[in-house]
């Protein structure tokens, strides 16, 4: 998905989990069409206070966002 | 910047009018196409878009109608409570168009305005609809837009009510409701989609994403053909960086409407004239409150102003203006409107205090053509000086100093050097852009010498500015150049007040500047009156020290005034200013006659 949405300047499968995507030419716009993406694939919704850089400034937190909405979508 | 034939003019409902300009053909015209702008950042982002479009139009035979919706640009301000506004001065927009004479009428959409096309319920239909580039959805746009803010890092309002605070763009309750509701993958199909609004639709999306191909799976009907384009990135998704007219998107949509539109021509009627007179409420929106709050009369007008044939609108009380001639210039590549609309709003704020107001195109953006011919102008070109001396002589011909400039960032830039010459009553210079490499340097020329303003943010081989002795210690002493540096990031104001005797930079121009009798009301956010600090502005500077310097620090303003408290705080500050210093007695003596006290 980062692939296809962050328009990256580098190829993913060389990044590790905590490069900073912003770095490697993630926009600001990009992020947001990744936010999207994520959404519609996850079936969950980003609420307000995690619309913020940090939360798409790497994989790994990207993947901790995604975990922890899943989580409170489930009910854990 | 329209090569041919062009009018422009407020039409619709009477109480609150759309503002639309008209590209005509040479000749007798095959139609009338309306083009239904995108909203927000967007609506400034696609201006030139639209224009280069109806440009090309024309020179096909296909009169093109430019328009704000209300609340939007040039139109004035529709009232709350509608739930299908958009929508509404859409098909205002198309009614027009079938005034005009003509017996065929297209429809372009971009981004929400193809959103808006889709749910149009006309009795007739249009001969030829674009949808380019449409929201998937009206929620996502919303949450796009408002993530996009957030992301950027402006300030945006908490939302304890249904509006929506997006970027220089505020959503009342009943416009998010309305777009919220517009879904073009999962909801009741559009009248585009059943064939009711036209039985040709060209459906333009993006490659990139993938709810695009969900819409063009939806759209898979016989009367829409579908396309990728390719382009809208460049012109959209650019929050830190200018956008780019998708020259492909806008040959395929003037090629596809040439193809499909009917190739019969008639005369077409000539529009109304430009001015138009409306009511309006002081407490309006984005305008100040003012005791009694009742709704009066403002008049509004198209001109075109000086050699350069700028675009202008002026706007001034039915009873004519009294005070000094407000000019409000257009902001880097947007058109006049200022940072969410802020020149409109002020303009008729202040023509209901009884001041004349203009809102103006620097040469080469919105709908100023270029001094020299080229279609991409730089936005620090010195020809905007000339700009704005220019509106001051047209608009104030008898005493060109009887102005009050105003303007943000490049323009609040601009004005500043205009005064020099001009010596107009006051300047409001906000976030002025005082450090940026001119464009006369890129061919490693020298900074041209009317740039008394400007610290060039890339040093060329002659600085006007700099102080030689800085300039030879740092050439020669690297380390020198490094120190300055560190000291300048710890904000020692000691240190910046040396360096501002040491550099005869900007900021201490403006204090001259003010010292000479020009009123100078300065607002400022926290990395400009640095950057002012570091040009040579002494700290502590205040009115009640220099006379005619007023400088507002506010530390929270954004540069561009996204954010709405943004926008309103300083509307507060300019109409206090300038009804407090500037308002004159219906009948009394225009400077030049008898001067006031101070100058």
């Amino acid at each position: 998905m980062l692939g296809t949405h962050a328009r990256l300047v580098v190829d993913v499968a060389d990044l590790s989990d905590d490069d900073d995507l912003f770095k490697f030419g993630m926009t600001s716009h990009a992020s947001v069409t990744v936010m999207l993406a994520l959404e519609d694939e996850f079936g969950v919704e980003f609420p307000e206070r995690m619309l913020r850089k940090g939360t798409f400034e790497s994989i790994g937190s990207i993947r901790q966002a995604i975990t922890e909405l899943l989580a409170s979508a489930s009910g854990d | 910047m329209p090569p041919g034939r062009t009018a422009s003019f407020w039409f619709g409902p009477e109480e609150s009018p759309l503002f639309g300009t008209l590209h005509l053909p040479e000749a007798a015209a095959r139609g009338v196409i309306v083009l239904c702008p995108p909203l927000g950042r967007e609506y400034s982002y696609t201006h030139a878009t639209f224009l280069r479009l109806a440009s090309r139009l024309a020179e096909l035979g296909l009169a093109a109608l430019r328009f704000d919706y209300r609340s939007t640009g040039d139109s004035f301000d529709r009232a709350s409570g509608e739930s299908d506004g958009f929508a509404r001065d859409v098909r205002t927009a198309v009614e027009f168009a079938r005034t005009l004479g003509v017996a065929h009428v297209g429809i372009v959409g971009m981004r929400l305005g193809a959103n808006f096309v889709n749910v149009q319920a006309s009795p007739e239909t249009v001969d030829a609809a674009v949808l380019w580039d449409p929201c998937p959805t009206g929620r996502s746009f919303l949450r796009e837009q408002r993530a996009l803010a957030l992301f950027a890092g402006v300030r945006v309002a908490d939302e304890n009510t249904d509006a929506l605070d997006l970027p220089a763009f505020k959503v009342s309750a009943e416009m998010a409701a309305e777009i919220t509701r517009m879904d073009m993958v999962a909801g009741d199909p559009g009248s585009a989609e059943t064939g009711r609004l036209s039985p040709s639709v060209l459906l333009l999306t993006r490659s990139e994403r993938a709810s695009d191909r969900k819409l063009a799976e939806r759209f898979s009907v016989p009367h829409v053909e579908w396309r990728e384009i390719a382009g809208q990135p460049e012109l959209l998704d650019v929050h830190d960086d200018w956008p780019i007219v998708p020259s492909q998107g806008v040959a395929t949509v003037a090629e596809w409407l040439d193809k499909t539109m009917p190739r019969t021509a008639s005369p077409l009627t000539m529009p109304p004239a430009g001015e138009v007179t409306v009511m309006i409420s002081p407490d309006g929106p984005s305008s100040a409150k003012v005791p009694g709050g009742a709704r009066m009369p403002v008049r509004e007008r198209t001109v075109r102003l000086g050699p350069a044939d700028l675009f202008a609108i002026e706007t001034e009380p039915v009873t004519g203006g009294s005070g000094p001639v407000c000019i409000f210039v257009s902001v880097a590549n947007e058109h006049r409107i200022g940072p969410g609309r802020l020149w409109v709003q002020l303009s008729r704020r202040l023509a209901l205090e009884g001041f004349r107001c203009a809102r103006v195109d620097i040469n080469g953006f919105g709908d100023s053509p270029p001094r020299d011919g080229r279609i991409c102008q730089p936005v620090h070109s010195v020809s905007a000086i000339d700009d704005v001396v220019d509106m001051a002589r047209a608009l104030s011909p008898e005493h060109p100093g009887d102005v009050v400039l105003f303007g943000l960032c490049s323009s609040a830039y601009q004005i500043l050097e205009a005064a020099l010459s001009l010596s107009p009553l006051g300047v409001c210079s906000l976030n002025p852009l005082v450090r940026f490499p001119p464009p006369e340097m890129a061919g490693g020329g020298p900074v041209d010498p009317r740039r008394r303003f400007c610290s060039p943010a890339k040093r060329s081989p002659v600085d006007p500015h700099e102080s030689k002795v800085v300039a030879l210690l740092k050439r020669r002493l690297p380390t020198f150049a490094s120190m300055l540096a560190v000291v300048q990031q710890a904000g020692l104001l000691r240190w910046r007040s040396v360096k501002g005797r040491l550099q005869d930079g900007p900021g201490k121009r403006i204090v001259e500047l003010a010292e000479s009798g020009v009123d100078v009301l300065l607002i400022c956010g926290p990395f400009e009156i640095r950057r002012l600090m570091e040009a040579g502005m002494s700290p502590g500077l205040r009115g009640d020290r220099r006379g005619h310097l007023h400088l507002e620090v506010i530390p929270t303003l954004d540069h561009g005034l996204f954010p709405t408290k943004d926008r309103e705080q300083v509307t507060q500050l300019i109409l206090a200013h300038v009804v407090g210093q500037f308002r004159r007695a219906r009948g009394a003596a225009e400077p030049g006659v008898t001067l006031s006290s101070g100058r």
